[in-house]
């Protein structure tokens, strides 16, 4: 597994998504702490790598940048939290589907369907660090596992 | 009236294509949206479609499975089918376009290449 690469396909991934989408350019990435990073009750949406590696992609947001990033993307006020859920679920569908074109160009790969939950404990959590995405207004947090 | 079929699970991805369709200039089209490959073969039976936009990546039945399913059925084989999903790399696309795709584009959408294939592809606009 070729880590640089892992790193450079999926900072480019999280970029051009998010320019696209929420219209937003990206200003710093931090590595913190999962305990400074992540809160209980935070929307967390996490996408299975089944090809050509096995891993989980986790995208973590508070709730604030949650319903913000989804109007965004939308282009109304979003504050339901099943139109948040969803727009969240399609969001890290489209980072990780983008983060596997870029990681693999000329291999086939395959992702599960993303599934978005609220954090209920963080001793639980699979990862103890996470890289914090900081754009113009908004912000998440990312944690690539792999198995 | 064109009338254009949208698959995809998610409301959000639905609402998004929608937008880049009418942004990219596409007048007199209605839309139809279903949530996966089941639905939409559903609705396929039951009303008039033009064109189809699907996703890959769904439950119950995927995109590719509909394409497949459209491409057998002597009635349906016509209809264009272009696949937007965040899983496009060369090899996807190969393997969607040997199918029959009309065209296959990525998530997130870009405007550019959604008004090119509905100007080249589809004489839409």
């Amino acid at each position: 597994m070729n880590e640089e690469k892992l790193i450079v396909a999926l900072h480019g991934a999280i970029t051009e998504s998010t320019e696209n989408l929420i219209f937003q350019e990206l200003e710093e990435v931090r590595i913190l702490e999962k305990e400074e990073a992540v809160r209980i009750g935070d929307y967390q949406v996490s996408l299975k790598i089944k090809e050509p590696f096995s891993g989980t992609l986790y995208l973590i947001f508070d709730h604030t940048h949650a319903e913000q990033i989804v109007t965004e993307m939308i282009g109304e006020v979003i504050d339901d939290e099943k139109s948040i859920i969803d727009g969240l679920n399609e969001l890290c569908n489209t980072i990780g589907g983008r983060f596997l074109a870029k990681y693999v160009p000329d291999e086939s790969f395959e992702l599960g369907l993303p599934e978005c939950g609220k954090i209920e404990s963080l001793s639980e959590l699979p990862y103890d660090s996470v890289q914090r995405f900081y754009f113009q207004d908004t912000q998440l947090c990312v944690s690539l596992e792999q198995e | 009236m064109a009338r254009i079929l949208i698959v995809d699970d998610s409301a959000t991805a639905r609402a998004l294509i929608r937008r880049s369709l009418d942004i990219c200039g596409l007048k007199d089209v209605s839309f139809l949206e279903a949530g996966n490959g089941k639905e939409a073969l559903k609705i396929l039976k039951d009303e008039k479609v033009d064109f189809v936009f699907t996703d890959i990546n769904m439950p119950e039945m995927d995109g590719e499975a509909l394409l497949k399913r459209i491409k057998s059925s002597p009635k349906l084989f016509h209809l264009p089918v272009v696949v937007i999903t965040s899983l496009k790399n060369s090899i996807a696309e190969q393997n969607l376009i040997r199918e029959h795709a009309a065209a296959v584009l990525a998530k997130p959408l870009e405007l550019p290449e959604v008004h090119k294939i509905l100007r080249d592809s589809l004489n839409l606009i």
